[in-house]
């Protein structure tokens, strides 16, 4: 074979390797590629994604990267939580608390109904949301009435509950924490506190 | 150390984390063999360059006298048969000069050229920073903030703290160079929304390898987790990346740039 042909075939081989080029990687370079096509064929890859999300736990509001990937039944699965390190806010840092945060998605020990334990009762009981909004309301306006301050020893009007505490979740966003505090005040609550921190 | 010290070492790296790889995954150990012999003609010409810094007008000239001749040598220990018969073709007829001008500037090439001229280029580009800045790009877009090149694998690296994520870098196809770049962000196009990047990987068969491809531009490129893989290289690891890479060409994503080895 001459070099002229051997480089018109070259060249040919180039050409092939545009044309076919949804033939799953032609290597120009004449390497033998048949194990790696049988491996992938035994490998199990996934398609996964990355997405951007909040810590839940306190006011900072660190950026995390979740990383998820759909189970067979097409479910989106969490594998792994960390850090956004292109965040301006966190820059990649996350505390002890927020790094578990996949723990709130996937603990065994997450509680996933509302759990209810009667008075002197030794042990918790799943009940309905339904049952527990009627409930708190009973027991709220109950401490209310009880508690309620009209005057004080003084003689000043102050209208006030005082046996009821409230504090507010990290997670809140503005208008709960609206809702909630107009709540509370139209209540009489003094006590009333947030957790904004860790 | 001394920088060439150090530099010279990243070369006895990349040799010895081609032999390791190779060990491990046979479906690569062609390649990687093959980068293991390049890479020890590589540190020569590195070393080389280093004591003649050669001026950017005359870097071809210079690529084929001081680089060409060890890649070369290396291709005919360790090439496959194409190669062989390409680097016999090119060094009684070639117009050398012009191959390693034409990869400079970026043109099509054919793949056998591209990776003589790559292989002998690199080493003196990253032996030579001030080269390599000088160099044109083949697009509009410049990549590698120092010669503009595409980059050739994203990084993952240990910050060092259990509590913090490192910046995610891309490494330099052309000078090797690295660079700081966004996770979640496609490193051709800049997509940004996550539901048009998609993830490709096996956990179990390659832990610390993945690929991070977007639906937008249809390319991809391959990122080494270097937290889950204390030792890797990740240019060599790159190359060992190759299932997936079929797995990406099957659902018709293109790597922003191939490796040397051409894949």
């Amino acid at each position: 074979m001459s070099d002229l042909t051997r480089r018109q075939l070259l060249k040919l081989g180039a050409a092939g390797a545009g044309a076919t080029a949804l033939a799953p990687l032609a290597n120009p370079l004449g390497f033998d590629l048949r194990l790696a096509k049988k491996r992938e064929l035994d490998f199990r890859i996934a398609g996964a994604k990355e997405v951007h999300s909040i810590c839940p736990y306190c006011a900072v509001g660190c950026a995390l990267i979740a990383y998820t990937k759909e189970d067979a039944s097409g479910k989106a699965q969490l594998l792994q939580i960390e850090g956004d390190p292109d965040s301006p806010v966190n820059e990649g840092r996350l505390c002890p608390k927020g790094a578990t945060a996949m723990q709130l998605a996937t603990s065994s020990r997450r509680v996933k109904a509302p759990m209810y334990r009667a008075p002197g009762s030794a042990k918790w009981e799943e009940k309905t949301w339904d049952f527990m909004l009627d409930k708190l309301a009973q027991n709220l306006k109950a401490s209310r009435d009880n508690t309620f301050v009209a005057q004080d020893a003084n003689g000043n009007i102050v209208n006030r509950t005082e046996g009821v505490a409230f504090a507010g979740g990290a997670a809140f966003s503005s208008e709960e924490g609206y809702f909630a505090t107009k709540m509370m005040r139209t209540l009489g609550v003094v006590h009333l506190e947030q957790q904004a921190r860790v | 150390m001394s920088a060439v010290a150090e530099r010279v070492t990243k070369y006895a790296d990349r040799r010895r984390r081609a032999g390791e790889l190779a060990e491990r995954y046979d479906f690569a150990r062609e390649p990687l063999a093959l980068y293991g012999a390049v890479a020890e003609a590589q540190e020569r010409v590195f070393a080389r360059a280093r004591a003649d810094r050669p001026s950017v007008d005359a870097l071809a000239a210079y690529v084929v006298r001081a680089a060409l001749p060890d890649v070369m040598g290396a291709v005919m220990a360790a090439g496959t048969e194409t190669l062989r018969e390409a680097v016999l073709l090119r060094f009684h007829e070639g117009d050398l000069e012009r191959i390693v001008t034409s990869w400079l500037r970026g043109d099509a090439q054919e793949g056998t050229d591209v990776f003589l001229a790559r292989a002998a280029t690199s080493p003196v580009l990253e032996a030579l920073p001030e080269i390599a800045r000088a160099l044109p790009i083949a697009g509009e877009e410049r990549f590698c903030p120092v010669c503009g090149g595409l980059p050739q694998v994203s990084l993952f690296v240990d910050s060092g703290e259990a509590l913090v994520t490192g910046q995610r870098r891309l490494i330099c196809a052309r000078c090797a160079s690295e660079w700081v770049y966004p996770r979640m962000t496609c490193v051709a196009c800049g997509e940004t929304e996550s539901s048009k990047l998609v993830v490709l990987a096996d956990p179990e068969q390659l832990p610390h390898l993945r690929i991070d491809a977007c639906e937008r531009c249809k390319r991809y490129i391959v990122s080494v987790d270097a937290r889950l893989e204390g030792h890797a290289v990740p240019v060599v690891d790159e190359l060992a990346a190759l299932p997936l890479d079929i797995a990406a060409a099957k659902r018709g994503f293109t790597k922003v740039t191939p490796n040397l080895m051409g894949y």
